[in-house]
């Protein structure tokens, strides 16, 4: 490393125009050559290899995504995904919102308390979340123990491996993800603000309606779209949480790899999730950069 | 008339530093009473999961109790106990270290390039390194499943470190990249200026001064691999799995309290890393 | 004696299409203490990176002491460089941070801590070896970069506004300070600043930049009586300017008329593009607010001009008079706080005067 470094960097002051605070185009090849190679290897070329999986058989056959299209019940399993990625974003909005707020609070044990519960949200393991999900929801778990021994209910409850389940313990998942940015946006919100609109004789609703939930838009917007990326790719949660009637696109990709071992069909769905999910980091790219730093969970 | 007009402060938790005032009283406490109420039933939301797994570790009985009548460790000493458990702990530290290193060393260098190299295609470039954040993880799973079987390389030690450093690599790069853009260059060229190679200025000057962030990067890492679920799902078989695999396995299988003592452990090793990170980034 | 000679030879320096400097030659002798002076944007911290080796300039040649350093990298030039944040590196010591230039020409340990140590006691700063620079004042701070880039006795210093940041005071005593050391130790110093009082009191001459230019080099007496522009001669200074025309009389010498009924005698030196003025040329006469005085209004040799203002300054009183030539401008006269003139009344008649040399002559530019 250190002959890289330093060798080619005289290079940098001899040509005209080179500058000593950039790297010189050699070293910088070099610096990022690991990277890149891992990312050939290791990235690009096992998508490539499922797209074109998806697409040939060895010869040219879309046969799998006609499936995909013409058959009824993975058409429900699509539109069940944007639904269920759709609710755990409206969800995570609700609730997301306030939290926020609270940890944008000035006052600094209400502050600090929110702040903990988001921080061990977050970095608990998706996988321990689930899990503590089924326990909590289960036939026998926490939450029917709860309510048949307070006499609220005769017999448990059906509480998990349905939709609901899903959604409930989902949302939890990506609650984080929604939170985050809108507290950035809260945080970078001038106090003055907010008291100025008060002086000008705006209600504590009305200075919050139109002051501070407008400035705070783009972090929504931000957390929104973070949200219902990640829902629609994601798998742990579903496939523990959820049940046969629940299938989502990742957890059908799942069900077509490993059990049906239906291989150019999983390569289709896979492509096709793949798609709609680039096509929405693209379509609202703007977003990532102020959520930039909280990265995906799943 | 007087009683119209005394207004009263109190403190609504979802307020700001102006602090609310109410015309009627009832009416403050009524929306403060709610408005506190909703909020500590999200963040009881947000920390229940995490909260209830460590009295079931701790309960007797075979099945899922809560609360536990008595207190053991038994659960503990039965993961601790299980070869299965062990060498499924031993393989994913052994891969979450190594992919802590490579990613480090990776991303770190990456970071450099993108920042202050001379590269083409630059925008590019980023967009790509940040690609394995954006993918879902189920596609990039099958994908490597489909590549990984034919060379026998699942439940192999080297194929998860490829797969997990891919994964871990952008979570260093925006870390990094995010320290090496705070850094102010002109130390560099001051070091430059004061005679040093640029090899010397790096090591001595730009490295010192992001290496807190290269050390969180590395912490990030090793949790993102440790942590890993989905791809591990894909590309463990019988020979070779994550501890998050075997956890995997047996919450479909036989749901019994070993699982909620192992999650224990684990959310105990992530959070008590972070807490240990934001407790040292904090003093700078 | 340390300093060497420092040469730049038409050196440019372009960023894509921004010329930043533009063709600028000069030769600095060894121990001589250059400051560059110009307003924000004119290239100075850009032909300091080039000279410092951080950037390679686009065409031109750099030699220090007779050797051609254009192609050498910055840590090969041995110069020694104060920056205007100070740049001290913020994980080390001031005595690391001393040492490193040091360290990094490997001299050995006993030499380091001697050389440490002279340096700290000639900027004053012994005892506050273990410090970290965010433990250290502003000027302490700026004394630590003086001794970084002074340890090694570069021959070439170079310091881009190093005062900066500094409060007045603390700035003034800098001044000296720099003066004192750089005297004592004989280093060839080029320092940017863009304060002009700053350059006066340091400099052995001063450049003045403009555009990526270099529009004059001289000391700082010929700058500020010889300006060879009307910018140098606005920029350094206050100046006043009047329009006027060239005419020349029967010997050939030329004299401005600034109005129908007033003509006056420039002889300045550093009109001597005077000479080469054509008769009716348009020009401007431009000339100091402490070159001028009052005088009968309806003298001979006098300008007329009505007084529009009186501004006490403390050190020297200040009158703004609107004159009764082309364009009526106002000029600015300064005259000692002591004399004994006026008060005047707003709109009062007055004259003004200066000597022959005090007006400067320089072409108008082609409208
Ligand atoms: N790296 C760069 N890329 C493009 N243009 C640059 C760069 N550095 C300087 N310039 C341009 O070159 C010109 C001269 O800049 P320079 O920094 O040398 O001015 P300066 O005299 O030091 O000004 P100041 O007093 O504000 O420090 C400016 O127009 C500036 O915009
Ligand atoms: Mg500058």
């Amino acid at each position: 490393m250190a002959s890289v470094l330093s060798r080619p960097n005289d290079q940098s002051f001899r040509r005209p125009g080179g500058s000593a605070s950039r790297y010189s185009r050699p070293l910088s090849l070099a610096l990022i050559a690991p990277l890149l190679l891992l990312l050939s290897i290791g990235f690009l070329y096992p998508i490539g290899l499922l797209i074109k999986l998806s697409l040939f058989t060895p010869e040219l056959d879309l046969s799998s995504y006609r499936k995909i299209i013409e058959q009824p019940i993975y058409l429900s399993v699509m539109a069940r995904t944007f639904k269920i990625a759709l609710f755990v974003t409206i969800a995570s909005f609700l609730l997301g919102y306030p939290v926020a707020l609270a940890m944008a609070s000035l006052k600094r044990r209400l502050a600090a308390a929110a702040a903990a519960a988001v921080f061990i949200a977050l970095w608990s393991p998706v996988l321990v979340r689930s899990y503590a999900w089924i326990v909590l929801l289960q036939r026998n778990g926490v939450a029917n123990n709860a309510m048949t021994e307070l006499g609220m209910v005769e017999a448990p409850l059906k509480l998990i491996y349905n939709e609901g389940a899903v959604i409930v313990a989902m949302t939890h998942v990506l609650l984080p993800f929604m939170i985050l940015p809108i507290f950035a946006a809260l945080r970078s919100i001038p106090q003055e603000y907010v008291c100025a609109a008060r002086t000008l004789g705006a209600g504590a609703s009305t200075a919050f309606l139109r002051v501070t939930l407008p400035l705070s838009l783009p972090g929504v917007f931000a957390g929104c779209v973070m949200c219902f990326i990640l829902a629609l790719g994601f798998y742990i949660t579903p496939a523990l949480v959820g049940g046969p009637g629940t299938l989502i696109v990742a957890t059908l990709i799942g069900q077509q790899a490993t059990v049906l071992l239906d291989w150019p069909f999983a390569a289709a769905l896979s492509t096709t999730l793949l798609i709609a999910t680039l096509t929405m980091v693209l379509v609202f790219r703007q977003a990532f950069s102020i959520s930039k730093g909280f990265a995906s969970v799943d | 008339m007087l009683i119209e007009t005394r207004s009263h402060r109190l403190a609504s938790p979802l307020a700001g530093s102006c602090a609310t005032i109410w015309h009627r009283p009832w009416a403050a406490t009524v929306a403060v009473l709610l408005q506190g109420a909703v909020l500590a039933l999200i963040l009881f939301y947000l920390v229940l999961p995490t909260l209830v797994i460590l009295p079931i570790s701790l309960g007797t009985a075979n099945h899922i109790e809560f609360p536990p009548r008595q207190l053991t460790l038994h659960w503990y000493r039965e993961y601790l106990s299980d070869p299965d458990w062990m060498a499924a702990t031993w393989f994913s530290l052994k891969i979450a270290l190594a992919t802590s290193l490579a990613a480090t060393v990776i991303g770190t260098l990456a970071a450099i390039a993108l920042t202050r190299g001379d590269l083409p295609g630059k925008q590019a470039l980023q967009a790509l390194s940040l690609g394995p954040m954006v993918v879902p993880h189920v596609v990039f799973g099958v994908a490597l499943y489909l590549i990984f079987a034919p060379l026998e390389l699942t439940g192999n030690f080297v194929g998860f470190l490829l797969a997990h450093t891919v994964l871990a690599v952008p979570y260093v790069l925006i870390t990094v990249t995010a320290a090496l853009q705070r850094f102010d260059f002109t130390l560099e060229l001051a070091a430059l200026s004061c005679g040093a190679s640029r090899t010397r200025s790096f090591l001595l000057i730009v490295l010192p001064n992001i290496s807190p962030s290269v050390a969180v990067a590395a912490v990030f890492a090793f949790l993102s691999s440790f942590d890993e679920a989905t791809v591990a799902f894909f590309i463990s078989d019988t020979g070779g799995k994550t501890i998050s695999r075997k956890m995997f396995e047996d919450i479909d299988f036989n749901l019994t309290p070993v699982i909620a003592a192992v999650s224990t452990l684990l959310a105990g090793v992530s959070l008590l890393l972070m807490a240990a990170i934001r407790a040292t980034t904090r003093q700078h | 004696m340390i300093g060497e000679t420092l040469t730049l030879q038409s050196l440019s320096k372009r960023f894509g299409r921004t010329v930043a400097v533009e063709d600028v030659s000069f030769n600095i002798a060894p121990g001589e203490f250059v400051s560059v002076l110009g307003p924000s944007g004119s290239g100075k911290t850009t032909l300091l990176t080039m000279i410092a080796g951080f950037e390679a300039p686009s065409s031109g040649q750099i030699s220090i002491g007779g050797r051609d350093v254009t192609a050498a990298a910055p840590n090969r030039r041995n110069i020694g460089m104060v920056f205007q944040k100070y740049a001290l590196f913020p994980h080390m010591t001031v005595h690391q941070n001393v040492a490193f230039p040091l360290r990094m020409r490997r001299f050995d340990r006993p030499a380091i801590k001697d050389r440490v140590r002279r340096i700290l006691d000639l900027v004053q700063l012994v005892g506050f070896d273990d410090r970290y620079p965010n433990q250290l004042s502003g000027g302490q701070q700026q004394r630590v970069a003086v001794a970084r880039a002074l340890v090694c006795e570069p021959p070439v210093l170079l310091m881009d506004e190093p005062l900066g940041a500094l409060d007045k005071n603390l700035r003034e005593a800098m001044q000296l300070e720099i003066k004192r050391i750089q005297s004592k130790l004989g280093a060839t110093v080029v320092y940017v600043t863009h304060d002009q009082d700053e350059a006066m009191t340091l400099s052995d001459r001063v450049a003045v930049m403009s555009g990526g230019t270099l529009v004059q080099l001289g000391s700082p007496v010929e700058i500020y009586h010889r300006p060879q522009s009307p910018f140098v001669a606005q920029f350094v200074g206050k100046m006043n300017f009047v329009d006027g025309e060239c005419q020349r009389d029967e010997a050939g010498t030329c004299h401005i008329r600034i109005s129908d009924s007033i003509t006056v005698a420039a002889s300045s030196p550093s009109s001597d593009g005077a000479d080469r003025l054509q008769q009716g040329q348009r020009v401007k006469l431009a000339v100091r607010p402490e070159s001028l005085s009052f005088a009968q209004p309806d003298s001979a040799t006098a300008i007329p001009g009505h007084i529009d203002a009186e501004i006490f300054v403390g050190a020297f009183r200040l009158y703004l008079v609107r004159l009764a030539t082309i364009g009526q401008p106002i000029v600015q006269i300064q005259l000692p706080a002591s004399t004994s003139v006026g008060p005047f009344r707003r709109g009062e008649s007055v004259g003004l005067h200066a000597a022959k040399e005090d007006f400067h002559v320089f072409a108008a530019p082609e409208a």
